[in-house]
């Protein structure tokens, strides 16, 4: 054994997962919805590297983002590590292909489960913003991905900007998506309809969700992390005029 | 976002008034600032809380008072000097801001990101292990229980071993519920099970803090915890693998959670370094036994005498005396080569006290500590005598020591300066005597 052995290795560290689906469909452009987007993320990326440093004895942050619009387009094939990770600008044109993103999502997944051994990795999060009532075809897909273990397992949050009650097709894909499954709780849907606020929203749903969840065990070993979220946002947002929490149907189709 | 900005003014509820100069850091209690206190334009560290749980819970900011009026145990710890009046809904502490050259326990688990972060040597981790065990057998003395070690409360100097307790706002009576559990994955189980923390949870958490010092990696990591799930850890996964179920990686009884190569490289390279009566501690402190019958957790005290036996028998190789210093733990008769570099270890001789004090190994390059002492007085060097390297001690205490030579005769060690070692020779050193045995 020579001298330089004296250095420890690092100790193994398990990683939180944070994917992004966001909508970059032609409709993001009213209000400059796309450019809140574009002023937030790399704000987020700076709090959640915070958050990571803060708490990197056990885990580390990744991310992934996926945009969708007339297809799917991701940042990176695989979540980095949020020291190294970019962002680059995007623009708001074309459809809301869905179907696309979370196919994507089920691909990226897969590879994760794939390349990290389970215990190592903490519950991920999903977010998914979006605007406007989704194409043909998310069910199908939105079915796939719900078969997937880790998707079951993970924290989903659901971001709806200027949601009308005509938006029907999207109140019941952000309520199906959003749906715990084996996580347990209630699904967490944040409607924005003063859309200057979702600057403020994305961030503020960001930091939430990977404090709690890159830590994976509640304040005072309390284990009820998807409640504690919830929580956190729906007392976040209370102050916020313009946000809120909609309350889920008891058949849990859709949100009023 | 920082709550506090630069220049604001918060009161002091001793009259003073505090001036926030900058943002330092956050945790999950709150945010840390350097501010200046006046009068006397003073730089400290001001613990500001904006965790809601703490802010509503009027015991703690109690408690906290209350431990303000108390002196420290140790200068270990950061002890919190005044509490601030409320601003804006939130309060804080003041306290002395940490010297340089100190880092986070936390930061030596990760020296991918934090480079600097490691012991140079065995004799600081020993430095830093026997600090905190003297720091909380006297808290746990003097009546209080820390109520949430973990690796967020230390902070280190990685060349000499000196160590700051920090987050001393949890301090309480031993038994006193503040609402502080703790930190997942040190955190005693029945705490966890929503029981007041104690001395008795304290020696839980300080058992892996120890592990944690010479290891690295945390003890109850392994192959169970790796893979305890086809999907990902869960909290409740979490709650049971690192609390009630947790199983000692070196566990000799349950051999389940051994640890895996690949993912826990320094549990496997570096628990053969330790000598069997180390090892035989963990083995007790987090044992099945211990993890779930507090009864069975080594204290404090107990913890330091062991760290002491360490020191007193840690060999200094040789070879090398640069940056890592080139030292490893070892009990009984001295191995003929270093197991870190191979080299052939040279001459090796114990001072024999008088008083019962365990005796102390000198080999060259190591420093001599009498006592408890985190303070060297001397450090064994080798001189040349008729073509061959002796041992010899220098002086490095400001006190005049007397060697008394095996016939008797007497003659003074002025400081700074050595005289060669010769078995039988008696050397006194302030109250201590102690024989050299080859």
């Amino acid at each position: 054994m020579a001298i330089s052995d004296l250095r420890p290795r690092p100790s193994s560290r398990r990683r939180m997962n944070m994917f992004y689906l966001l909508d970059t469909s032609g409709s993001m452009r009213y209000k400059d919805c796309i450019g809140s987007v574009n002023r937030a993320m790399p704000e987020i990326v700076d709090i959640l590297r915070e958050i990571s440093e803060s708490n990197n004895d056990q885990s580390d942050i990744y991310m992934s983002c996926i945009t969708f619009d007339n297809d799917a387009r991701q940042l990176y094939d695989m979540p980095v590590n949020v020291k190294d990770f970019r962002w680059a600008n995007v623009r708001a044109e074309g459809l809301t292909n869905l179907k696309s993103a979370l196919t994507m999502l089920e691909r990226q997944m897969v590879n994760e489960q794939a390349a990290i051994a389970p215990g190592m990795q903490l519950r991920p999060a999903v977010l998914l913003l979006s605007d406007g009532d989704p194409d043909d075809g998310w069910e199908e897909a939105l079915d796939r991905l719900q078969g997937n273990r880790l998707f079951r397992e993970a924290y989903k949050i659901a971001i709806a900007i200027g949601c009308k009650p005509a938006n029907h097709e999207m109140r019941r894909a952000l309520t199906r998506f959003a749906q715990p499954l084996d996580a347990g709780g209630e699904p967490i849907i944040i409607s924005i309809d003063q859309l200057d606020k979702l600057y403020q929203v994305i961030k503020l749903v960001s930091s939430t969700v990977s404090r709690i969840g890159s830590r994976n065990t509640g304040a005072n070993g309390g284990g009820d992390t998807s409640r504690q979220i919830l929580n956190v946002i729906r007392n976040e947002t209370g102050e916020i005029v313009g946000v809120n929490i909609p309350s889920i149907a008891k058949d849990g189709k859709g949100w009023y | 976002m920082p709550t506090l900005s630069p220049g604001t003014v918060i009161r002091v509820s001793d009259g003073s008034s505090l001036t926030v100069v900058a943002y330092i850091a956050s945790g999950g209690q709150g945010e840390v600032y350097r501010v200046r206190r006046q009068p006397g334009n003073i730089d400290m560290a001001l613990k500001w809380y904006t965790n809601e749980d703490i802010l509503g819970n009027r015991g703690f900011r109690q408690a906290l008072a209350d431990n303000c009026r108390h002196q420290s145990p140790s200068d270990t710890f950061l002890w919190p000097q005044a509490v601030t009046e409320h601003y804006n809904g939130s309060y804080g502490y003041i306290m002395k801001l940490r010297p340089e050259g100190y880092i986070d326990l936390g930061k030596f688990f990760c020296i991918d990101e934090n480079p600097q972060a490691y012991f140079r040597s065995n004799m600081a981790k020993l430095t830093a292990a026997i600090q905190i065990c003297d720091a909380f057998s006297k808290l746990h003395r003097s009546g209080f229980s820390y109520q949430d070690i973990n690796d967020g409360s230390f902070l280190i100097d990685p060349r000499k071993g000196y160590v700051l307790i920090c987050d001393n706002d949890n301090i309480v009576v031993d038994g006193h519920n503040t609402g502080i559990a703790g930190k997942p994955h040190y955190m005693a189980p029945e705490v966890a099970d929503g029981n007041t923390p104690n001395t008795a949870s304290d020696r839980f958490s300080l058992a892996i803090i120890l592990y944690r010092l010479f290891m690295v990696d945390h003890p109850f990591e392994g192959r169970r915890t790796s893979t305890c799930t086809n999907t990902c850890l869960t909290p409740a996964h979490e709650l049971r693998l690192f609390g009630r179920d947790a199983i000692f990686c070196h566990d000799t009884n349950d051999r389940s959670n051994s640890p895996v190569e690949g993912l826990h490289d320094n549990s496997i390279r570096y628990w053969p370094l330790l000598t069997p009566t180390l090892q035989r501690a963990f083995r007790v402190a987090l044992s099945r036994q211990a993890i779930c019958d507090p009864i069975y957790r080594i204290r404090a005290s107990s913890w330091k005498d062991i760290m002491l036996a360490e020191r007193a028998g840690l060999v200094t190789c040789q070879a090398d005396p640069g940056d890592p210093v080139h030292d490893f733990l070892c009990e009984g008769s001295l191995p003929p080569r270093c197991p870190l570099c191979n080299e052939r270890l040279g001459p090796s001789a114990w001072l024999v006290f008088e008083n019962g004090q365990r005796p102390y190994r000198l080999t060259e390059h190591k420093p001599l500590f009498l006592g408890d002492s985190f303070t060297a007085v001397g450090v064994c060097r080798t001189m040349p005598s008729h073509g061959i390297a002796t041992l010899a001690l220098e002086n490095t205490s400001d006190r005049q020591w007397l060697l008394v030579t095996p016939r008797g005769k007497m003659m003074p060690v002025a400081p700074a300066t050595r005289c060669q070692l010769v078995d039988g020779m008696t050397l006194l050193m302030g109250s201590y005597k102690a024989r050299i045995k080859f």
